[in-house]
């Protein structure tokens, strides 16, 4: 039964990718070979980013923008600039949100989800959320990216919230150059990477608190 | 029998002024800030208890008469908080777990129905009670009995009212543009939590 149903997911995922040239990847061994070497080489990333939410309930779809940075081994900084000023870090011990001026400070450790969430974005910005553990994953690519389709296995916490994640990554250089995170309701946000800039030297101090 | 039809003439006319008081009432309905079209209103809402402050974004849709539809999200995009008002009746469609509690639930969907103005489109009853400096104020008797000030056709306060009512919601709609408030401020009475909320401007 459980291998007819991701059966099933498996075909209705690689249906909706065939509309887009998405075909199954020929050699996936090779891009998680390739994937890996390029995060260890990583150390930094600095991105502009442009963040899509599509839902039912909306007109049309809501944007915003902003920049990312990234440093090893699990730093992460978004700078929210429109339409509101919004910054979310992610420092390995905990949660800084700078709410145009109003700064709260929280422990990962206080909400499993957040934790989930929390690890999920600082692999998906490496490229390192390949875990076979935690996602049923497909492998698909066309001609300019090669895609990684993770169904969370766990569907109490972090599947409660996302029923797909979708990671593209540039064939060029195996960075991630969108993310998809699908909502079981099938709404969705959608990011969007560009400008990205590696291994420029980034201050500590940016993901601790002012 | 002169008596009992005296009684009856006197009880048609109450009656007669009485539906002429409320026609006249419902004709000064004010004018709901969501409209029917197609077309969502997003605010940046941010909450305060104690010393916990957060925020999101709050998305409004009024579908059809008596149908309403709202998503709380974080400004990462993560839905948090779904629910539907159908027919007058407010259903959840989804909930943060951390707040999923039936005392939560139940402030919340007041909040939410009183943010909306769902209770006053359903009113079975609007009557005036007094104007000063061109504020009007009505009693409005609906799912819940309510408090209602309105300036210039559109509603500047609400609060509910009636019975045991300690945790009393009070809501100031603020500086009006074509109808939609761009400011709202919800507080209540003995709970420390308070909500304001901005119009996003895209």
């Amino acid at each position: 039964m459980r291998a007819t149903i991701t059966f099933i997911c498996f075909i209705i995922t690689f249906i909706s990718f065939a509309q887009n040239d998405f075909r199954v990847m020929k050699e996936v061994e090779a891009f998680k070979k390739n994937l890996t070497e390029k995060t260890a080489i990583t150390n930094s990333i600095i991105a502009e980013f442009k963040q899509e939410k599509f839902m039912s309930i909306l007109s049309q779809q809501l944007i915003s923008n902003g920049t990312i940075k990234f440093k090893q081994p699990n730093m992460v900084k978004w700078s929210y600039t429109t339409p509101y000023l919004y910054d979310i870090v992610l420092n390995g011990n905990g949660i800084i949100i700078d709410d145009g001026g109003k700064v709260n400070e929280f422990s990962v450790g206080s909400s499993k989800l957040f934790s989930e969430m929390n690890q999920l974005i600082i692999n998906s910005v490496q490229g390192n959320v390949l875990d076979a553990t935690k996602f049923n994953i497909t492998y698909l690519e066309n001609k300019e990216y090669f895609a990684a389709v993770l169904t969370p296995i766990d569907k109490k916490q972090l599947g409660a919230f996302l029923s797909e994640i979708e990671i593209y990554f540039d064939k060029q250089d195996y960075s991630v150059s969108r993310l998809k995170l699908v909502e079981p309701e099938e709404d969705y946000t959608q990011i969007t990477f560009f400008n990205k800039q590696f291994n420029q030297a980034i201050s500590d101090e940016i993901f601790s608190k002012k | 029998m002169k008596f009992f039809l005296k009684s009856k003439i006197l009880s048609i006319a109450f009656i007669s002024i009485q539906l002429h008081s409320f026609s006249q009432e419902v004709e000064q309905l004010p004018i709901p800030y969501l409209s029917f079209n197609d077309t969502n209103v997003i605010y940046d809402m941010s909450m305060s208890y104690k010393k916990y402050y957060g925020s999101g974004l709050l998305v409004l849709k009024r579908q059809s008469k008596s149908n309403y539809h709202g998503v709380f999200l974080s400004k990462m995009g993560l839905k948090l908080m779904e629910f539907k008002i159908i027919d007058g009746v407010f259903v959840w469609k989804k909930m943060i777990q951390y707040l999923d509690k039936k005392s939560v639930r139940k402030i919340m969907e007041r909040d939410f129905a009183m943010l909306m103005l769902s209770d006053v489109e359903s009113a079975e009853r609007i009557k005036k009670k007094t104007t000063k400096n061109d504020v009007m104020k009505y009693k409005v008797w609906s799912t819940r009995k309510l408090l209602l000030e309105v300036d210039d056709s559109n509603i500047v306060y609400i609060e509910n009212r009636g019975g045991f009512n300690l945790t009393k919601t009070k809501i100031v709609f603020d500086n009006y543009e074509k109808n939609t408030p761009k400011s709202l401020n919800l507080t209540h009475n003995a709970i420390k939590v308070k909500l304001q909320l901005e119009l996003l401007e895209q």
